[in-house]
């Protein structure tokens, strides 16, 4: 049946959730464009006949000009959509990527996001180097009571004091300044 | 809310007064008493309207730190709730952050152990999350809603500009770029009368018939507000001032630009 193959890309998306990224489905989009040609051609060689008089063919054309439509829809709803949950992701853990995200990402989609990236900075560098990626919510401290997840060693704060975080320490650090740490998973945030 | 703490620190205000958070060569609109709800304010503190006009802003009021915090304040809860984006509030932004570097400097020159430098430390982190939320706020709607934004902007004249130039450039860039990679991986291997992409037909559109929040800050009389049911004649509404209601964002919008109502 047509269109089945660009409708699992979007139950890819739908079946994880809506901030996961899942795996680029190099496959199944490949099948789709296959579909595609294969639809086109067809349609190509029933419009040639049609032109000789028969119209008896162009209630298929029509059909499969629809499917044609849906799977360019489809195909491409599921790349913008992947597009934006790679851009909310990038504003989750900063300009690179942990590993087992990055891995889901298919070539053109990281080049996407190295330029997405550029322009980002650029955009931040007319604004004196006002950081908008830190600071997702409203600030209700100075100071985080923070758990250290991991042995980091030596961690230098803006005043120039330095602080040893190791493994399951407990500290006490200005929030502008951990927040980086929290979301790479180094430190994990106590709440009270 | 923003200037409770200002309040607190009355009595003292020697420690922290004006001389020592604002520098004097501040240009433009930064120069402004941060302090106008404490005692220290003569009129010697506040600008005089001649002054206010060289800077472009045009106010009957003299333009204060506070003032500007709460305008700055409104627009951005406007620009939050607001379905579409509303036009870029530069002086406010420059401002603020002129205002933001400043005090920065100035509450590191103080002793850490007085409780006044940690409460004036906080307001200031609040002040700079109000101001990168902002500016957050509109790049995400610009990266959501880029085709229609850069066409409605392409439309407006060099005075009546929504973005700022840094949001304009951004936008183009990002529309580019997406078009690029949908390019790459999908658009070229179409077949070929298929191949192209029209943005217009395809792009999300602001939902602009979403109801909103308003509170009207001066009183409106004859307000249209659409119908859903077409044999039902539209809706003729009168706002009270203060008076707050529940309506179709687009019925408001043009009120809300003006500032007749804000977003709540």
């Amino acid at each position: 049946m047509f269109g089945v193959k660009a409708f699992e890309l979007i139950r890819d998306l739908t079946l994880t959730g809506p901030e996961a990224l899942p795996l680029y489905n190099s496959e199944t989009v490949r099948q789709v464009l296959e579909e595609m040609r294969v639809l086109y051609e067809r349609n190509q060689r029933d419009v040639n006949n049609s032109v000789n008089e028969d119209s008896s063919y162009l209630g298929t054309v029509h059909l499969r000009h629809a499917a044609l439509e849906r799977n360019k829809r489809c195909l491409l709803a599921y790349l913008v959509n992947r597009l934006q949950r790679i851009r909310d992701l990038r504003w989750d853990f900063g300009s690179v990527l942990p590993g087992d995200v990055a891995g889901s990402l298919c070539e053109q989609e990281v080049q996407w996001l190295q330029n997405y990236n550029r322009h980002l900075a650029t955009y931040m560098r007319g604004l004196d180097g006002l950081d908008l990626t830190q600071e997702h919510c409203p600030p209700k401290s100075l100071c985080l009571e923070v758990r250290c997840l991991q042995d980091y060693g030596l961690f230098e704060l803006e005043d120039g004091e330095q602080v040893l975080l190791k493994k399951d320490s407990i500290h006490l650090l200005p929030r502008s300044e951990c927040l980086m740490l929290i979301r790479q998973g180094v430190l994990e945030h106590i709440p009270h | 809310m923003f200037t409770s703490i200002y309040i607190i620190t009355t009595p003292d205000i020697e420690l922290i007064n004006l001389s020592q958070l604002l520098h004097p060569q501040i240009s433009v609109c930064c120069h402004l008493n941060i302090f106008k709800m404490s005692s220290m304010d003569t009129p010697s503190n506040t600008l005089q309207d001649s002054d206010l006009h060289d800077l472009g802003l045009s106010d009957d009021e003299p333009e204060t730190a506070t003032s500007v915090l709460n305008k700055f304040q409104t627009a951005w809860i406007n620009e939050k709730l607001s379905p579409e984006i509303l036009s870029y509030q530069g002086d406010y932004v420059e401002c603020l952050m002129e205002q933001i570097k400043h005090m920065d400097n100035n509450v590191r020159k103080l002793d850490k152990r007085d409780l006044r430098s940690g409460l004036h430390a906080l307001e200031l982190s609040r002040i700079k999350y109000m101001l990168t939320d902002y500016l957050r706020v509109r790049l995400e709607k610009i990266e959501k809603y880029t085709y229609t934004i850069l066409e409605a902007e392409s439309s407006r004249s060099g005075d009546n500009l929504f973005l700022s130039e840094g949001e304009f450039q951004f936008a183009k860039d990002f529309f580019g770029n997406t078009q690029t990679a949908l390019q790459t991986i999908a658009l070229r291997h179409f077949p070929r009368p298929l191949a192209s992409f029209d943005p217009a037909k395809m792009s999300v559109q602001p939902p602009m018939n979403s109801y909103v929040f308003v509170k009207a800050k001066k009183e409106v009389s004859g307000l249209i507000v659409p119908t859903h049911d077409p044999e039902e004649q539209d809706e003729e509404l009168d706002l009270e001032e203060n008076s707050q209601h529940i309506l179709p964002y687009s019925s408001v919008a043009a009120l809300v630009k003006d500032g007749t109502i804000m977003l709540i």
